[in-house]
């Protein structure tokens, strides 16, 4: 096995294809959902009621700025850190299916 | 990690396969752009607002990717790869950031003035003022300008490195191809495929991100290359490695900062804040998705310049000489992925990945031009404008953009100098934009005066003094400013009174009587609310 396909590498890939996966089908799901929403034509102003963003901005901040000072401390935090896009990845994909349920 | 045996060229690149692979994207592209056009656009409102119809998720897609542009590509390997992981932490924390902090002044127009669609046409009925909203459209065509500008150049240093293509021609290449799928559907075309990027620049990108590290020996053989290179600094390390700092692996060094941390944060603020593109998204978003939207993207887009920042790591710890790079230090992760004995197809998937961010912020660019030459511009100057006129319009605007910021980037620009240089401009904007939407006392004197009295003052300071004391002093200039100004010609503007502004598209469509022509009186009525 190549060098570049070794342990944490591959991991990564299994995971990335995953989250990929389900990224994409939501991205189709999210894609038709749009279409309908145009054909149906109708004008959606509800307003925005999410409120609190306040503490969750800082503690996204906190994080990824504890996070890059973890990098220079572990090398385990280095190999790790990727994982995190592909978490990124798999979310987006899951919003398509959360939106419907905030509506 | 022995730099002599790992950096050896992957041979197979050719220029073909570098222009094969842009084709293909483009074309990719292309397909998603027909679909938009034939299912989602129907009106100048769906093509430059995506009809105020985009969701939770393709929201939070695009701004990641319209916000993923060569500098989080590129950029934060060539951070890590100059300051070490204090160039990382200086470049990532205040980039999400700058997203999130959107949210308060999205949430606040957006519901105050339903259908806006641009900053200038909300600071054009603030102030009543036409210098004060031809200011804020000139700033946002010249910052669209350089937006699309900075990508193409990204574009051009990634095919120039890593497939030997000359940049002119890739720049050339890149500019027709986004201009061909950008032509077709407008904001619901760079949704869709900037959306889709978001694969590539995150799940793709870590993946690759990875294997290079297995490659070289895994983050154990890099994290001690780093340690012993910040252990040897200056003489003691390889020609051209002179530079290389002491503390590499922490993230306090305070020459970080003062050389390009804090000018870069206060810059990436006014980059969003002060940026149609973000805007126009504010008024393409359901409202009741617009905060969510912004806070998704800022969390999500975290690890995105982290994953990709982590090649800079490999390049100090094979000390790999700036020279070696062509000097350009936004090449160091190209370089490095295609000089490390990687599978051909590795290197093109990496390729694809910055190709993928490059075409989505530069397609995103277009389309925010599209909004600003139709509301600001031409409904501005002829408000009889038909939906044809104004569809052409939009069209047009999207062409015109790119030939412009191609024009200008053939002649030939220093890449980090371009991005600062920007950046320092928009601080001038920031202070007073933000107190236009929520401090009620602001006047037009105080807006007008703090952008021109800083940029005349501050940006002579920041050329003797340098990055740091320049921004400061941009700053607190047109703070200062608009609050002098208050107090001299006291004023109290009801923010109510935005509710009455017209829907532009709607009255456009009543009067050509096409579209799906909404009530505009309904709207006015603030449902948002």
């Amino acid at each position: 096995m190549p060098a570049y396909l070794s342990g944490t590498a591959l991991l990564a890939i299994v995971c990335a294809i995953g989250a990929a996966v389900l990224f994409l089908a939501g991205y189709v799901k999210g894609f038709s959902s749009s279409i309908d929403d145009f054909e149906a034509s109708q004008d959606d102003e509800r307003a925005d009621t999410a409120t609190g963003f306040a503490w969750p901005v800082c503690l996204a901040v906190i994080g990824a700025a504890v996070l890059i000072a973890l990098l220079g401390i572990s090398p385990a935090v280095v190999a790790a850190a990727p994982f995190l896009s592909i978490v990124s990845a798999a979310v987006i994909g899951l919003l398509f299916y959360i939106e419907p349920r905030l509506d | 990690m022995n730099p002599s045996t790992l950096l050896t060229a992957t041979n197979e690149l050719t220029p073909a396969m570098g222009f094969g692979l842009m084709v293909a994207l483009g074309a990719f592209m292309l397909l998603i752009a027909l679909i938009v056009k034939r299912r989602l656009v129907k009106t100048t409102r769906d093509f430059v607002a995506s009809g105020q119809r985009i969701g939770l998720a393709f929201g939070t897609g695009s701004l990641i990717s319209v916000w993923t542009w060569a500098m989080a590509v590129m950029m934060s390997s060539a951070m890590t790869y100059r300051w070490g992981l204090s160039g990382l932490f200086w470049f990532v924390v205040p980039n999400g950031l700058a997203i999130m902090l959107v949210i308060p002044f999205a949430r606040y127009l957006r519901s105050h003035m339903p259908r806006g669609y641009t900053i200038s046409k909300f600071v054009d009925h603030r102030f009543r003022s036409g210098v004060s909203s031809a200011i804020v459209t000139v700033t946002m065509v010249f910052g669209i300008l350089l937006e699309i500008m900075i990508n193409l150049k990204g574009t051009s240093v990634v095919m120039s490195t890593v497939f030997n293509i000359d940049w002119r021609t890739a720049t050339f290449f890149a500019m027709v191809i986004i201009l061909f799928y950008s032509f077709f559907g407008g904001l619901w075309t760079s949704v869709m495929t900037g959306t889709f990027n978001t694969l590539m620049i995150t799940a793709v990108a870590a993946a690759i991100v990875s294997i290079v590290y297995a490659q070289v020996g895994g983050a154990g053989a890099v994290f001690d290359a780093v340690a012993q290179v910040a252990a040897s600094a200056g003489a003691g390390l390889a020609p051209g490695m002179e530079w290389s700092g002491k503390d590499l692996l922490g993230v306090t060094r305070w020459d970080t900062a003062a050389e390009f941390g804090v000018t870069l944060a206060f810059g990436l603020f006014a980059a969003t804040v002060a940026d149609q593109i973000f805007w126009q998204k504010v008024w393409s978003i359901k409202s009741r998705h617009v905060g969510r939207s912004f806070f998704m993207a800022g969390l999500l887009f975290y690890p995105i310049p982290i994953t990709l920042g982590l090649l800079g790591l490999i390049g100090i710890g094979l000390q790999v000489p700036l020279a070696q790079i062509g000097g350009d230090l936004a090449a160091i992760g190209p370089y490095l992925v295609s000089h490390i004995g990687l599978p051909t197809s590795i290197v093109l998937l990496y390729v694809l990945v910055i190709l993928a961010a490059c075409y989505s912020t530069i397609d995103g660019g277009a389309a925010a031009m599209a909004s600003v030459v139709t509301v600001d511009i031409v409904k501005k100057l002829k408000p009889s404008a038909t939906e044809r006129t104004l569809f052409v319009f939009a069209k047009a605007a999207i062409l015109v953009s790119g030939i412009v910021a191609a024009a200008i980037i053939l002649s030939g620009v220093d890449f980090t100098s371009l991005v600062l240089t920007t950046y320092a401009l928009k601080t001038a904007i920031l202070v007073p934009l933000i107190l236009a939407i929520m401090w009620p006392r602001t006047n037009s004197l105080g807006f007008v005066g703090g952008i021109v009295l800083s940029i005349l003052i501050g940006m002579p300071i920041r050329q003797i003094y340098g990055e740091l004391a320049g921004t400061l002093s941009i700053l607190a200039i047109s703070t200062s400013v608009v609050w002098l100004a208050a107090m001299l010609r006291p004023q109290r503007f009801d923010m109510r009174s935005l509710l009455n502004v017209g829907d532009t598209f709607a009255e456009t469509e009543a009067l050509s009587g096409s579209g799906t022509a909404r009530s505009v009186p309904a709207q006015r009525g603030g449902a948002a609310l």
